[in-house]
This record gives C-alpha cells, sequence and structure tokens, in this order.
C-alpha cells in the first residue's frame, strides 16, 4: 500500500466514534495529571497506563498518545501561572510565561501555548509521516562531534538569554555543568561526587532541579514580599487575539520544524530542543528587535517546540523501536 | 570587605566553590585500564572555567561596587525564613509521620507563617487537598504515598 493509503487507512480507524472519545478522555486526563506541578508526560503515561488495562490495543494506544499530549500542555499550564514546571521542556516556558501571566495575561499566554501546541505537533506528524525514514538514517548519521556541537550551541543559548551580566551567566551555567557530573560516570564507572550517598549515584534529576530553582525560588521570594497575600493579579481576556495569533505564528512553524529534527535524535532531551528554540527565536535577527521591548513575543516563540516536540519521541519508538538508544519514553510503546 | 558589593561576595563564594570542586575532583579515584577520558577530567574542566568566570567577575565588580543592596529594604525576610525551615521540616518528617499528617500539617502552618490567620479556612483547604491528593494517588493512580503512623 502507499503510503496515501495507509494514511487514509489509519484516518478511518482514528475517526471511530470509540477512539475519538479514546482521545478526549486521554487529553482531559493527561492534561489534568500533566497540571500537577513536577508530574510530565512520562509520568502522566505510567500513572493512567492503567486506564488502558483490557482495552484494544489501537484504542489504548490512541488514548495514552491522548494522555501524552494533555501532560505535555498540562505542564505548560503551571510554568505560566505558578512558575512551576511541570517537566522538563516547560521550564523555557516559565522565563516569559509566568512575566506574562503577572501582567494579567496568562489567559492569551495558555492559549497561544495551546495553539501553538496543536500546530507544531501537527506539523511534526505529517513530516514524520512522510520523511520518517529518511530522517531515521539522518538522525543515526549524527554522531559525536555533531552532538558536541548541538550541546555547546544549547549552553551558548542559554547563556544568551541574560539581561545583565553575562560572566554571572556563564557561572551559572558551570553550577549547572558541576551538578550534572553528580552521579556515576559513563565512560568509567567512577561514583563522582557522591558522598556515599547511593541516592545521589543516578545523578540528580533535571526536574527536581528546575522545580527547586523556579517553584521553590518563587515561593520563598513571595513569602518575603510584604502584603503578598493582599495582592491581585488582574485578569484580562482569557482568549488570546488574533493580532497575538498572527504574530506567533511564524514561531510555532520554526519552533515545530527545529523541535521535529532535535526531538528524532536520540538522547537528545526536550529541555535541550527547547532551551536552543527559544535562543534561537529571542536571538533572531529579523525578530529581535520586538522581542527585547515584549517579553511574551519571545516565549511565543518558544511555546512550540515543547508541544512539537512529542513527535520526535513517538517517532523514535515507532518505527526503530528500542534498537536506537533512547530515554526510557520510548520503551512502553509496544512496537 | 564591608564595602565589598554582591558581585563581588558572588564571584569570591564561587571561586572558593569552583577550587573545592576541583579539589574533589582530582581526588576521585582513577581508571587505569585503558587511554578513555577519566572520570575526573570533564569536572576539572568544568571546575577551571567556573573559576576563571569568578575571577573575571571579581575583577568587574571592583569597578562599580557599592550598587545599593536595596533589593532586600522593605522585606519580611523573618517570614521567608519561617517558610524555608518549615519546608525542611517537611522533608524531614514526610516519610516518618506519613504524607497525609505531615501534609495536613504543613499546608495548615504554612499560610501561617505567611500572615493568614483564618485557620479554619486554613485547616478545611489542608485537609481536603491532603486527603484528595492522597486518595487520588493511593486509590486511583495506585501509586503508594508514605503511610507513616496513621492506621490507614
Amino acid at each position: 500500500m502507499s503510503t496515501a493509503s495507509l494514511l487514509l487507512d489509519g484516518l478511518r480507524v482514528a475517526v471511530q466514534p470509540a477512539n475519538l472519545l479514546a482521545v478526549a478522555v486521554g487529553v482531559l486526563a493527561g492534561t489534568v495529571v500533566g497540571v500537577l506541578p513536577g508530574i510530565g508526560p512520562i509520568s502522566a503515561v505510567a500513572l493512567l497506563i492503567p486506564l488502558s488495562f483490557g482495552m484494544d490495543p489501537t484504542t489504548a494506544i490512541i488514548m495514552m498518545a491522548g494522555v501524552y499530549y494533555g501532560a505535555m500542555y498540562g505542564g505548560s499550564t503551571t510554568s505560566i501561572l505558578l512558575n512551576t514546571p511541570g517537566e522538563s521542556s516547560s521550564v523555557v516556558t516559565c522565563l516569559d510565561g509566568y512575566q506574562l501571566a503577572l501582567q494579567g495575561r496568562g489567559g492569551s499566554a495558555l492559549g497561544v501555548a495551546a495553539i501553538g501546541s496543536f500546530v507544531a505537533g501537527t506539523i511534526g506528524i505529517v513530516i514524520m509521516m512522510f520523511l520518517a525514514p529518511w530522517l531515521g538514517r539522518v538522525a543515526i548519521a549524527f554522531g559525536p562531534p555533531e552532538y558536541f556541537a548541538l550541546m555547546v550551541l544549547g549552553l551558548t543559548a542559554t547563556a544568551s538569554f541574560v539581561e545583565g551580566s553575562v560572566v554571572k551567566a556563564l557561572i551559572s551555567m558551570c553550577a549547572g555543568l558541576a551538578l550534572g557530573t553528580i552521579g556515576v560516570d559513563l565512560q568509567t564507572g567512577t561514583a563522582r561526587f557522591t558522598f556515599g550517598n547511593p541516592e545521589l549515584l543516578d545523578g540528580i534529576d533535571f526536574l527536581v532541579l528546575a522545580l527547586g530553582l523556579f517553584a521553590l525560588a518563587e515561593v520563598l521570594w513571595e513569602s518575603v514580599e510584604p502584603q503578598v497575600l493582599a495582592r491581585r493579579i488582574p485578569v484580562k481576556s482569557p482568549f488570546p487575539t488574533w493580532q497575538d495569533l498572527r504574530r506567533s505564528f511564524g514561531a510555532m512553524l520554526r519552533g515545530g520544524l527545529i523541535g521535529y529534527f532535535l526531538g528524532i535524535l536520540p538522547g537528545v532531551g526536550a529541555s535541550t530542543s527547547s532551551f536552543i528554540t527559544y535562543g534561537l527565536e529571542k536571538n533572531c535577527p529579523a525578530t529581535r528587535s520586538s522581542s527585547a521591548k515584549e517579553p511574551s513575543r519571545g516565549w511565543r516563540r518558544r511555546s512550540p517546540p515543547t508541544t512539537g516536540r512529542p513527535p520526535g519521541p513517538w517517532c523514535r519508538s515507532s518505527p526503530w523501536g528500542c534498537r536506537v538508544p533512547a530515554p526510557p519514553r520510548s520503551c512502553w510503546v509496544p512496537s | 570587605m564591608r564595602g565589598w558589593s554582591a558581585d563581588r561576595w558572588i564571584a569570591t563564594g564561587t571561586g572558593a566553590l569552583a577550587l573545592w570542586f576541583m579539589w574533589s575532583a582530582w581526588n576521585l579515584p582513577r581508571f587505569r585500564l585503558t587511554t578513555v577520558i577519566d572520570a575526573h577530567v570533564f569536572p576539572l574542566v568544568v571546575g577551571a572555567a567556573m573559576f576563571v568566570f569568578s575571577v573575571l567577575l571579581w575583577v568587574q565588580s571592583g569597578a562599580r561596587r557599592r550598587e545599593a543592596s536595596v533589593a532586600w529594604a522593605g522585606m519580611d525576610l523573618r517570614r521567608g525564613a519561617l517558610l524555608a525551615i518549615l519546608t525542611l521540616l517537611y522533608i524531614v518528617v514526610l516519610e516518618p509521620l506519613g504524607y497525609l499528617l505531615s501534609t495536613f500539617v504543613f499546608l495548615l502552618l504554612a499560610p501561617a507563617a505567611l500572615g493568614w490567620r483564618r485557620w479554619w479556612v486554613s485547616a478545611v483547604v489542608a485537609l481536603l487537598f491532603a486527603g484528595g491528593t492522597y486518595y487520588l494517588f493511593s486509590s486511583v493512580l495506585l501509586v503508594p504515598l508514605p503511610r507513616g503512623i496513621l492506621p490507614l
């Protein structure tokens, strides 16, 4: 069968009422669980997998895909409203999204995040359907020098976010890298900086670190502010305006494409791709002048890669199964 | 030292931290089988970079000394400290006392630490949140949370 007829066959299965219901239930449940701070799509899928017991395998996979996407979006909700990343890739959403919420534009930010999620996610899926084998070869051809270059790009992009002292940003970056060395060294198996504590052998999870840096810092900062309980954040329109959407559309497309490509590389985390895309959007010469004036645009440009990434792991999990050394996310999908 | 700016303090602290990090990295056990990049190499490079940047910050901070420490003026640091201590205590007692009891007590006391005095509202919210999340995780999602001393 050609790709087109396979697609049509897939569509026929997907639009059956039972499957549509399953995906709706999955997205709703995924969003509810994903909204809990610190629970990302992987944990959400793991938690909600009992829901799919006893179901037809196709319906179950459709439902779990809904859970994954729902939790991905739920993570950005807490980032925007509470400055608490739900999962590692929505850490970047905190940077500008929370500032928007403080200005009373949280509703607009959530709307753009949802639409960006849909646009970038659809781009990813369409590319995956037509180009997966070819992109797979590109991904496997990615060697150590390319990975090294990508990591350097990610780190320099992070250092470029700062407004103020670049040296302090570089010091923070080194502190982050230093924390990253905690745990068992992958080359030699030596336990580094664990102080005899077996729980540190696995290293410090990025999400735990992000929660501490963003959520705990936010709580402590709020606690020392006078009259914090009396403060009210104004809520303007809960929907994004046409102008907001029009301006962020290019960012959604770029984010979807970059997020997709980085997502298919084995071992490149969602956080890396969202940081790189945010850095590129913030420093893109064509749009930099406006993003400096209005943080929201920098953020909107970032919003898609978080959500545009899901096809990456899905892509890895279905065509290649677990052959590619990938994070555990690929292992739950029966391939 | 009294005239030091915040940046100079940060530079001194991170410089000392970088030296300690490099020293600890140097003392890591060596791997002698093959000529792989050993476990101490990357931390040494990171530590050295951090030290260089902190020296740079130290030099830079000399140029604009004493740039006002007004950021903390008017802030209620006592409340922040109270909340931090409460959070630490919560982490310590979570497993021995159990999720339900420790979360309830934490949610009852944390708003009070911030100046909230309507105890019954705190009590209802704390009870609903602690009970609701405990039920959700232990009964619906089948994820066991620490039970502690309560007979559940």
